[in-house]
């Protein structure tokens, strides 16, 4: 009974952390596109009056696959990953479907300007960014390129401020 | 023969032309990975490493060997090439076909379905000039007519191309004509109704262009001219293709084409999924009309494919044919052919099929067994 | 005895350090350990104000209860904590993520094993073929027959993120014909009416995170088709295979909460292949 229990809590606390997903669309030249996907978002994401508040949400670069191993890999390179290993979102602050917040990547801090609905427990979010705005250089590998614009979506679990 | 075959469909589930279900790993267009930016024919580099490290298994390499290193190995002389102008590749292709195996009509043979070698010249900055053909042996026929005893060799493909900006190309020379999914199996009856079969490439013009969310082409053809005149079959095709949701593609095609003897026109629409994980589904329904100069034996036929692609782990696919045809729209009479296959790549550079076909007539006019065909083939490439 | 003893201690020992450590926290530095849980919650916690022997005192708790965890499958409360609190310290952090990353892995593993239960709506078209004995007192043949038939129905299916089981039902209706030219009789019915149900067991394997299936199913197919005896009174049809009951191999694409699926089997004999290509969704 107990151990059933245990389960339960732990399915639970799992569910809460399952919510949280990354999921980054990236457009290849010629054609083709691939998602980079994470489940490994670390962060609080707090609800009060109405408003959302987050201090810092942190994203591993090396936990995004791409369902291909080496394409992993390069993914990575590109993000240079071994020097700067997490994008970092801080002082998230949202209201009415609209959110601001400090994007830090490559060690390059960017303001970007957020869209999110809500949906039970969690937010859904989405924006755009380019890998030229935080100085990410153009990657290419044998003649299949990386296009510079990149959409981002993410989903948050968030809890009621006390 | 029975156990064989119940062996093989209850193994499977524990273990040319291009590859139209790879859509399934995030490639709808082919120009990724073929130097022909609408499949088929050789791969250029990025293809080769693709297919060596997303597409091929692993499991004859020992784990320190890393997948960059499988991506070098992948160039035709199994590594790197030194230089940026000339790629090669080199292909086998055979089967065995058993028809109706285990009964009294079994017919069992060996067949050479391919064996040529390819070579594509590439200049410019984003590789904007090209040249690439192919040649090889003729298949022979089981029962060579008179004339056809000797091995003859031949040229399926070669054209040139220009790219001036990765929005748009243009190609000069003997191709496949643009028109539906060009999907691997030559049988199939979206490929031999409106003659887009392996044996059906015209020498022509075709333009390509490519945006975010449309891919399409439109070429016009004097026919092979290899054939006599009179026989070529001349006129023009086109394809365009949308991209949904980030991840499939929706598209149509027509094709009009005429020789001294006979026309035909075809239109089509169809569809390629992306289920993620190398998992794809490919559709197409279409319709083919035929007339004849003395208007005897004209007819209107439809075709219909359904393909769906199953990758259990790397390397190993699963796939259900399932095709429709009524060659006479005018007619009760329809055929259905479905089979399941397995595809394998044990390694880079080897394929390994087993396709078994079931081809059921639907006639007022006579009921029959079907028909079965198991087509166990090997494909090597360098 | 002593052996038994000393095993005994050994095991008493390292349960209270496990809780030991945890409550140790709490008995040597209940004050700090109070302040903590709020500045992490606040998200204005400074690392620099606390001691290293707390923060090893923390990690040592958080390495014995991730242990714990991946060796019995039991998942403490505190285990979550315990990992904000050290990402707040930002203390080994490396040695941390690493942990919390098998710890992960290990939920999402027990969670993938989990089975749910649900249920599909689905339409299949089927077809399949019936070898008929047809006999006069001196001559025996066979006549086969094509039915074609539309199945609606549904199933229950209980399915983790590896393995999929299940029930399936429909009903089924469709037509069927026949025409035997050259044996004797010459003998054709067109357009003949049939109805029945089919049901089968299936088992198959999740080869992606999209849900694609691909497995065995058991299907027995009932049909009742009324075939009339040929006119000339001599030949009667003998109809003894109604029941029809073979593996099959089936795969199932998602296409959202809809799907796609095909079915076909046994291909035993070139006269009795089903197969089935449908559609439905799941709920």
């Amino acid at each position: 009974m107990k151990q059933a229990f245990l389960i339960i809590a732990l399915i639970i606390t799992s569910e809460a952390w399952a919510q949280n997903k990354v999921n980054i669309l990236v457009s290849l030249s010629p054609a083709g596109s691939f998602s980079a996907v994470s489940g490994k978002v670390k962060g609080k994401l707090s609800k009060e009056n109405g408003s959302f508040v987050a201090k810092k949400i942190q994203l591993a670069i090396n936990s995004l696959k791409t369902g291909i191993d080496l394409r992993d890999e390069h993914f990575w390179e590109h993000l240079n990953a071994k020097t700067h290993s997490k994008a970092i979102l801080t002082n998230l602050v949202a209201k009415d479907g609209k959110a601001s917040a400090t994007l830090e990547v490559n060690g390059e801090k960017k303001p970007i300007i957020i869209r999110y609905t809500e949906t039970g427990k969690n937010i859904n979010a989405k924006f755009s960014v380019r890998a030229s705005d935080f100085k990410l250089p153009p990657k290419s590998y044998l003649g299949v390129g990386v296009k510079d614009e990149v959409e981002v979506e993410v989903t948050l679990g968030y809890k009621n401020k006390k | 023969m029975k156990t064989f075959l119940v062996l093989i469909f209850a193994l499977a589930p524990l273990t040319s032309w291009g590859y139209a279900n790879f859509i399934g790993h995030g490639y709808p267009s082919c120009l990724n990975c073929h130097f022909n930016p609408f499949g088929g024919g050789q791969l250029n580099d990025y293809g080769r490493v693709v297919s060596a490290t997303a597409i091929s298994a692993r499991t004859f390499y020992p784990d320190n060997v890393s997948e960059e290193k499988l991506a070098y190995l992948s160039g035709f002389l199994f590594r790197k090439p030194k230089q940026d102008h000339l790629r090669l590749q080199a292909n086998y292709r055979g089967f065995s076909m058993y028809q109706n195996p285990g009964s009294e009509q079994e017919s069992k043979r060996w067949i050479t379905m391919q064996s040529d070698i390819r070579a594509t010249l590439k200049f410019g900055e984003n590789d904007k000039f090209i040249v690439s053909g192919e040649y090889g042996r003729v298949p022979m026929p089981e029962f060579p007519g008179e004339g056809l005893n000797e091995q003859q060799y031949y040229s399926r493909n070669y054209f040139v191309g220009h790219r001036p900006n990765e929005n748009f190309g243009i190609y000069l020379g003997l191709m496949d004509k643009l028109y539906g999914i060009r999907v691997i199996e030559h049988i199939a009856y979206s490929r031999s109704n409106p003659r887009v079969s392996q044996n059906d490439p015209v020498h022509g013009i075709s333009t390509h262009f490519l945006t975010k969310g449309w891919e399409g082409g439109i070429s016009a053809f004097v026919g092979n001219l290899e054939q006599e005149p009179e026989y070529r079959m001349k006129g023009a095709s086109g394809m365009l293709e949308k991209t949904v949701f980030d991840l499939h593609r929706i598209g149509a095609s027509f094709l009009s084409s005429k020789n001294d003897f006979q026309r035909l026109t075809s239109a089509a629409i169809h569809g390629r999924f992306n289920i993620k994980e190398g998992s794809a589904i490919l559709s197409e329904i279409g319709q083919t009309t035929k007339s004849f100069e003395d208007n005897n034996g004209n007819r209107t036929s439809r075709y219909a494919l359904l393909q769906t692609s199953v990758r259990p782990w790397r390397g190993l696919y699963f796939l259900t044919n399932i095709e429709y045809q009524k060659q006479n729209i005018h007619q009760d009479d329809y055929s259905v052919r479905i089979g399941p296959g397995l595809q394998y790549f044990p390694i880079q550079r080897v394929e390994l099929r087993a396709d078994a076909y079931n081809t059921r007539n639907f006639s007022n006019d006579n009921t029959r067994k079907d028909s079965w065909l198991l087509l166990l083939q090997t494909h090597i490439w360098l | 005895m002593a052996i038994k003893f000393i095993t005994l201690l050994i095991l008493v020992t390292s349960s209270f350090y496990a809780s030991a450590s945890l409550n140790e926290i709490k008995h040597r530095y209940n004050e700090e350990h109070q302040k903590i849980l709020n500045e992490v919650e606040e998200e204005e916690l400074d690392p620099e104000d606390y001691s290293l022997e707390l923060k090893e005192l923390y990690f040592q708790t958080y390495q014995t209860e991730a242990n714990l965890f991946l060796k019995n499958d039991q998942f403490e409360q505190s285990t979550t904590q315990l990992q904000s609190i050290l990402e707040a310290f930002e203390y080994k952090e490396d040695e941390v993520s690493k942990i919390s990353e098998k710890i992960e892995a290990h939920q999402k593993e027990l969670q993938q094993k989990k089975f749910q239960k649900n249920y599909s709506l689905e339409i299949n078209y089927l077809s399949w073929q019936r070898e008929i004995d047809i006999k006069s007192p001196t001559i025996k043949n066979k006549i086969i027959v094509t039915n074609q038939a539309t199945c609606l129905g549904g199933g229950l299916h209980f399915s983790n993120a590896y393995y999929v089981y299940g029930v399936e039902g429909c009903l089924l209706t469709g037509t069927g014909d026949t025409k035997e030219k050259k044996s004797p009789p010459k003998y054709k019915e067109s357009d003949i009416p049939l109805w029945g149900i089919k049901t089968s067991l299936n088992a198959g394997m999740i080869v992606s995170t999209a849900g694609a299936q691909l497995g065995v199913k058991l299907p027995l197919l009932y049909s009742i088709q009324n075939l009339k005896n040929p006119p000339d009174n001599t030949f009667k049809l003998k109809e003894d295979h109604k029941i029809l009951f073979f593996p099959t191999l089936y795969t199932r694409l998602p296409l959202g909460t809809f799907f796609i699926q095909s079915e076909i089997g046994p291909f035993l004999d070139q006269s009795n292949t089903l197969y089935s290509i449908g559609a439905g969704f799941t709920f």
